[in-house]
C-alpha cells in the first residue's frame, strides 16, 4: 500500500529520464529489507525514501528549469527597448511624457475619489449604523431634513428589540469657553448623547469611553482643542467656564476626527446640558439621530415598520397643534416619512437625496472618475498612435528579424516588453510627480492626504495592476501589427503602410478630439455657471462689511458698541443682528394668514430677527411700506416679509397692515398676530445654488454679531477702531471678526473647487491630446518630405503646401465635432438641471469649444508643416 | 574561479564509482560507501549526487541489460569520464600540496 503510494509519488515528480533506475534500486532495497526487517517496515522504508529522494536535480522539467532560457530573453527585449527607446528620443520623449503626465493626473484623480468614497467607514460595523432622515411635506411646504424628533431616538430603542443602540447629536455651533481667565472662541460644539460613543467609532486618548457624557455639565476634547486649551496637563477633571454660563468637567480626550467622517466635532458637551433634549414634541426636527441595528441588520424591515410607529407616537400631537388627524393630512397629499441613511452614504448621497448642503456628491465623483479615464485613455492613444505610425521605421528590423527565424510570438513579446517598459517607467515619474504636486493638491481640494501610495491602504497594489493593464492595452494593438509584416515585402522596400493601419488611427485620432472637444465644452459650460452663481445679482450689498463675531458676551452694552462704532469716521451704518445673509442659518416656522381657517394653508418662512438699521447696512430694497423704525412703538408687533413670503400667502395688493400669524403652539395659548409693515425685494440670503425662500423679518433683539458698513478708503481705520473699541468693552474676550464677501465667497468654496479641479484637468486632456497629435503630425510631414520636395519644385506655393497638410486632420476634428457636440449638450443638461438657477446652453460655447479644437490642432500641426513647407526642396530630395 | 567543483560528499561518490569500475549502480555505490565510510547514506542524497555529477560530465552512464530482478527494471551503470577524473586529480592534488607545505613546528604538539 505504501509502496504504492511512493511509486506514485516518483512518477509523479521524477524526471521520466532518471525513473526506471531509481525505482530499480528502490524495489532492491525493498526485497532486501522485506526479507531483513518484514513487510511493514520494508514498504515504510519505500516511502521514506522517496520523499527523501525530492530533490532539485531529479525532479522534472518545470517552470524553474524552463525559466532560464526566458530570463535570457526578456533581457534581451529590456535590451532592445531601450535601444529603440533612446534611439528615437523625441518620440520617446513625447510619449513618455504624455503617459507619465496623464497617469499622474488620473491617480491623483483615483486618490480623490478613493478618499470621497472612504468616508465613514472606519467606524466598527459601519453598515449597521443608519442616520435617520425626514420627509416632511404639508401643504406647499416640502422638506429634507437629516434630523429627526427628539424623543425618537428612545422610543424607537424601546419598540424594536432590533435597534441595538440609537443616539443623537444636535447643533454645531460657535461658542466662547474659558479656562484660567484665557478666552477661546471655540467652533464645532456639539452636544452629544452617551450613546453615540457606542455607535460611532471615536479614538480614545484619554477617560473612560462607558462614562464620558452620562452626567450633565461634562465634555469630550478633541486633541487639539485640549492641547489648545491645558497644553500639556492632563485635562481630565479641569473645568472650562462655558459662555460665561456654567462650568464643563472634562472627562475625556479623543483623537482627532479623521477628516474622512461626516461628523467633526471639536467640542462635545452632554446633551444632559440642554434642557430641550427631554422635549417630547414630535413635530420638531432637531436632533441628528443615529441607529445601530442589531446582525440581522435589516433595514427595509425597520422602514416598513415605522408608519405604524408613526400612528402610535404622532396621532395625538398632530391632531392637538396642526387641528387635523394624521388620516386627514395624509388623504390631502402630506407625508410624513422617515428614512434610513447607511452612514457611509450620507458624505456623497445626502445632498441629493436630502437637499443638504454637504461638500460631497457621487456626481463630481463620478465626473472626475470618467475625466480620469479619459485622460489615460488620451495618453494610450498617443501611445498607440506614435508605435504604429512608426512602423515603417521599425518593419526593416521586424523584416530582417523574421528571416533570421524569429517567431510572431516572440516579435509580440519584444513590442508588449517595450509598451510595458515604457508603462513602468511612466508610472514611476507619475508617482514622483503626485508626491510633489500632493500638497498643491492638497489645497485645492481642501484635504490633507498623506503618503498616497504607500502609505496604509495606499494605492500601490492598483498601481501595479494598471501599470501592466496601461502597457499591455497600449502595446497590444501596435505588437499586432508590427509583428504581422511580411518579411519579403518589408526588405523589398515595399514599406507596408497598410490601409487598415492609417483607418485605425483616424479612428484614434477622431476618438482622442471627440473627447477634447467634449472636455473643452463641459467645461466652458461649468465654468460660465459657477461663475454665474457667483456674479448673480443678490439682492444686497456684500462688499465693504466688517462683521463683529460673538457679540452676545457683551450682554446690554452691545447697543453701546453699536453706536460707538457708528460714530467712527468713515462707518456708514452698522447693525446688531445674529442673522447674516450667505451663512446658512435656519429658523423656520410656520406662520398663516391671520384669516387662514386652516392649518393647511400654512406657509414655512424664515424668521430672521434685526434691529432698523439692517435695511440700511445691506442695502436691502423696500418694495413697499417701508422699514423698521425705533419711532414707531406698534413695529415690535410689525413683520416684514420678501415677496416670494408675500405671492405664498396671497396678499398680492395693497400689503401694508395686512395680518400675518403665528400657528398655534402646544401650550394652546392664543398665537401672536402681526401686522405688515413693510415689503422688501427677495435677496438671496442662503446659499446662491438654492431658490430664494419665503422670509420674514421681526423687530427683535438678537446680539449674535455685529455687521458695519464702512467707506471702502477707510477700511483700516475701522476695523483698526473696532478692534480697539472691543477691548476697551470687553474684558479680554477675544475679538473676531469676518468680511461679509469672505463668507460669501466660503459659501462657494466646494463649487470653485469643482471649477478649478475640472478646469486644470481638462486643460492637461487637451494638452495631452495634442502632444500626441504633435507627434502624428511630425511624423507624417517627415513620410511626405520628399512628396512636399517634388511639389515646391514644380511650382507649389506655401499656401497650398499647408493646406494640403492640413486637409487630413481637419476632416478629423471635423468629426470629433459633429461626434461631441450632441455628447456634450446631452450631458450638460443633465447638470444643469440640478440647479435652481441656471445659464441657459448657448450655441456659442459649442462652436468655441469646436473651434477651439481646431485652432489647437492648426496651431499643433501647422508647426510642422510650416517647417516642412520652408525647408529648401534640396534638403529634402536629396538622397543620403 | 574555482575550476572543478566537487563536494565532500561528491568527492566520495566519485572515487567510489571508479573503485566498482563495471559494477557500480545505485544500490551497490550506496551498499560501498556505507561499508567502508561507516556512515548512512540517503538514496536521495546519493541520486542527486551522481545525478549532478553527471550533468557537470564527470560521470558518463549507460544503462545495463534487463533482468528478472528488480521488477523487471533495468540497472544504471555509471563510470568515470575524463573530465572526472581530471577532477580528482585537481582535487588530490591541491590537498597535497596544501599538506605538504604545512611547516613541521605545526606537528609539534605541547600544552601550552
Amino acid at each position: 500500500m505504501l509502496k504504492r503510494l511512493g511509486e506514485r509519488l516518483l512518477s509523479f515528480y521524477c524526471h521520466p529520464d532518471f525513473q526506471e533506475d531509481i525505482k530499480g534500486d528502490l524495489e532492491e532495497y525493498y526485497f532486501f529489507n522485506l526479507e531483513e526487517r518484514g513487510q511493514k517496515y520494508a514498504s515504510r522504508k519505500y516511502l521514506t525514501d522517496v520523499v527523501l529522494l525530492f530533490r532539485l536535480t531529479l525532479l522534472r522539467d518545470n517552470w524553474l528549469t524552463q525559466n532560464l532560457s526566458n530570463i535570457a530573453m526578456v533581457k534581451n527585449n529590456l535590451k532592445v527597448a531601450y535601444r529603440s527607446m533612446m534611439r528615437h528620443k523625441f518620440y520617446s520623449f513625447l510619449n513618455l511624457s504624455g503617459l507619465a503626465v496623464s497617469i499622474a493626473a488620473s491617480i491623483l484623480i483615483a486618490i480623490f475619489v478613493q478618499h470621497e468614497l472612504s468616508y465613514d467607514s472606519y467606524h466598527q460595523e459601519s453598515d449597521k449604523v443608519y442616520r435617520i432622515a425626514t420627509h416632511l411635506k404639508f401643504g406647499d411646504n416640502e422638506f429634507r431634513i437629516p434630523a429627526a424628533p427628539a424623543p425618537m431616538a428612545k422610543t424607537l430603542k424601546t419598540d424594536y428589540p432590533e435597534i441595538r443602540e440609537s443616539g443623537r447629536w444636535r447643533s454645531s455651533f460657535t461658542a466662547m469657553v474659558e479656562h484660567n481667565n484665557q478666552f477661546y472662541n471655540q467652533s464645532r460644539i456639539s452636544y452629544v448623547d452617551q450613546s453615540m460613543f457606542n455607535i460611532l467609532t471615536f479614538d480614545i486618548i484619554r477617560g473612560d469611553m462607558n462614562h464620558f457624557l452620562d452626567e450633565p455639565n461634562t465634555t469630550v476634547l478633541t486633541q487639539t482643542v485640549a492641547s489648545k486649551i491645558f497644553g500639556q496637563a492632563d485635562p481630565i477633571g479641569k473645568v472650562i467656564r462655558f459662555e460665561d454660563q456654567f462650568d464643563l468637567k472634562v472627562t475625556g480626550v479623543i483623537a482627532d476626527i479623521p477628516d474622512n467622517s461626516h461628523f467633526r466635532p471639536q467640542m462635545m458637551i452632554s446633551m444632559l446640558s440642554n434642557p430641550d433634549q427631554t422635549s417630547t414634541n414630535w413635530l420638531s426636527n432637531n436632533y441628528m439621530t443615529y441607529l445601530k441595528l442589531s446582525d440581522t441588520n435589516d433595514p427595509q424591515g425597520l422602514y416598513d415598520k415605522f408608519p405604524s410607529f408613526i400612528k402610535t407616537h404622532f396621532s395625538a400631537q398632530i391632531k392637538q397643534f396642526i387641528g387635523a388627524t394624521l388620516e386627514q393630512l395624509q388623504s390631502s397629499g402630506s407625508i410624513i416619512e422617515y428614512q434610513l441613511q447607511p452612514i457611509e452614504r450620507i458624505h456623497l448621497y445626502s445632498s441629493q437625496d436630502y437637499g443638504i448642503p454637504s461638500e460631497g456628491s457621487i456626481q463630481y465623483v463620478y465626473i472626475f472618475s470618467i475625466i480620469g479615464f479619459f485622460i489615460l485613455l488620451i495618453a494610450c492613444i498617443n501611445f498607440m498612435n506614435l508605435a504604429t505610425a512608426r512602423a515603417s521605421i521599425r518593419a526593416k528590423e521586424v523584416g530582417v528579424r523574421k528571416v533570421l527565424g524569429s517567431l510572431r510570438k516572440q516579435l509580440i513579446n519584444q513590442f508588449l516588453t517595450e509598451a510595458v517598459l515604457s508603462s513602468v517607467l511612466a508610472f514611476s515619474v507619475a508617482i514622483g510627480i503626485v508626491y510633489l504636486v500632493l500638497p498643491y493638491f492638497n489645497e485645492i481640494t481642501d484635504k490633507a492626504i498623506v503618503n498616497p501610495v504607500f502609505g496604509s491602504g495606499g494605492l500601490w497594489p492598483y498601481l501595479i495592476i494598471s501599470c501592466l493593464v496601461v502597457g499591455l492595452s497600449a502595446g497590444l494593438y501596435p505588437a499586432f501589427v508590427l509583428s504581422g509584416f511580411s518579411p519579403v515585402k518589408v526588405l523589398k522596400g515595399e514599406t507596408t503602410k497598410g490601409k487598415s493601419g492609417v483607418l485605425m488611427r483616424n479612428i484614434l485620432v477622431v476618438i482622442q478630439f471627440t473627447t477634447s472637444i467634449f472636455l473643452i465644452i463641459s467645461s466652458l459650460v461649468v465654468y460660465n455657471q459657477l461663475s454665474y452663481l457667483q456674479t448673480k445679482e443678490l439682492g444686497f450689498n456684500k462688499d465693504q462689511i466688517l462683521i463683529i463675531n460673538e457679540t452676545q458676551v457683551l450682554g446690554e452694552s452691545v447697543e453701546v458698541f453699536k453706536n460707538r462704532m457708528k460714530s467712527v469716521p468713515g462707518v456708514m451704518s452698522a447693525t446688531v443682528s445674529s442673522y447674516l445673509p450667505a451663512v446658512n442659518i435656519g429658523n423656520d416656522f410656520p406662520l398663516l394668514r391671520a384669516d387662514a381657517t386652516s392649518n393647511e394653508e400654512a406657509v414655512s418662512v424664515q424668521n430672521w430677527d434685526v434691529d432698523p438699521d439692517y435695511a440700511e447696512t445691506y442695502d436691502l430694497e423696500i418694495v413697499e411700506g417701508r422699514f423698521f423704525s425705533e419711532d414707531m412703538a406698534t413695529d415690535s408687533m410689525g413683520i416684514i416679509l420678501n415677496e416670494t413670503a408675500l405671492k405664498r400667502f396671497g396678499y398680492t395688493e395693497d400689503p401694508i397692515g395686512k395680518k400675518i400669524k403665528r400657528m398655534g403652539g402646544l401650550s394652546g395659548a392664543q398665537p401672536p398676530t402681526y401686522t405688515i409693515v413693510g415689503v422688501i425685494k427677495d435677496f438671496h440670503f442662503r446659499n446662491m445654488t438654492e431658490v430664494i425662500l419665503p422670509q420674514a423679518m421681526y423687530l427683535r433683539p438678537s446680539t449674535g454679531s455685529v455687521s458695519i458698513k464702512f467707506a471702502p478708503e477707510q477700511a483700516l481705520a475701522v476695523q483698526k477702531a473696532a478692534g480697539d473699541i472691543w477691548s476697551e468693552m470687553s474684558n479680554g474676550r477675544p475679538y473676531d471678526y469676518n468680511f461679509m464677501d469672505d463668507l460669501f465667497a466660503n459659501q462657494f468654496q466646494s463649487e470653485s473647487r469643482v471649477q478649478t479641479i475640472f478646469t486644470i484637468f481638462a486643460s492637461l486632456a487637451i494638452v495631452i491630446a495634442c502632444l500626441g497629435l504633435f507627434g502624428l503630425s511630425a511624423y507624417v510631414t517627415e513620410q511626405r518630405k520628399k512628396e512636399i520636395g517634388i511639389r515646391k519644385v514644380l511650382g507649389a506655393s506655401m499656401p497650398s503646401l499647408i493646406g494640403l497638410l492640413f486637409s487630413s486632420f481637419n476632416k478629423l476634428v471635423l468629426i470629433s465635432a459633429v461626434l461631441a457636440i450632441p455628447v456634450a449638450y446631452f450631458f450638460m443638461e443633465q447638470w444643469l438641471a440640478d440647479f435652481s438657477y441656471q445659464i441657459s446652453l448657448n450655441v456659442a460655447v459649442f462652436i468655441i469649444g469646436a473651434l477651439g479644437t481646431f485652432l489647437i490642432a492648426w496651431f499643433t500641426v501647422g508647426f510642422q508643416s510650416l517647417k516642412a513647407a520652408r525647408r529648401n526642396p534640396v534638403e529634402n530630395l536629396r538622397t543620403e | 574561479m574555482k575550476k572543478y567543483q566537487l563536494g565532500e560528499f561528491e568527492e566520495i561518490v566519485l572515487l567510489t564509482v571508479g573503485v566498482l569500475y563495471g559494477g557500480a549502480y545505485g544500490v551497490a555505490i550506496k551498499e560501498r560507501i556505507e561499508q567502508k565510510l561507516e556512515r548512512k547514506v540517503s538514496v536521495g542524497a546519493l541520486q542527486s549526487a551522481l545525478r549532478r555529477m553527471e550533468s557537470k560530465g564527470y560521470l558518463g552512464s549507460e544503462l545495463g541489460e534487463t533482468t528478472k530482478e528488480r521488477g523487471g527494471k533495468r540497472k544504471r551503470y555509471f563510470k568515470i569520464t575524463s573530465l572526472g577524473k581530471k577532477a580528482l586529480d585537481y582535487n588530490i592534488q591541491t590537498r597535497m600540496e596544501l599538506w605538504n607545505q604545512i611547516p613541521d613546528v605545526a606537528w609539534e604538539f605541547k600544552l601550552c
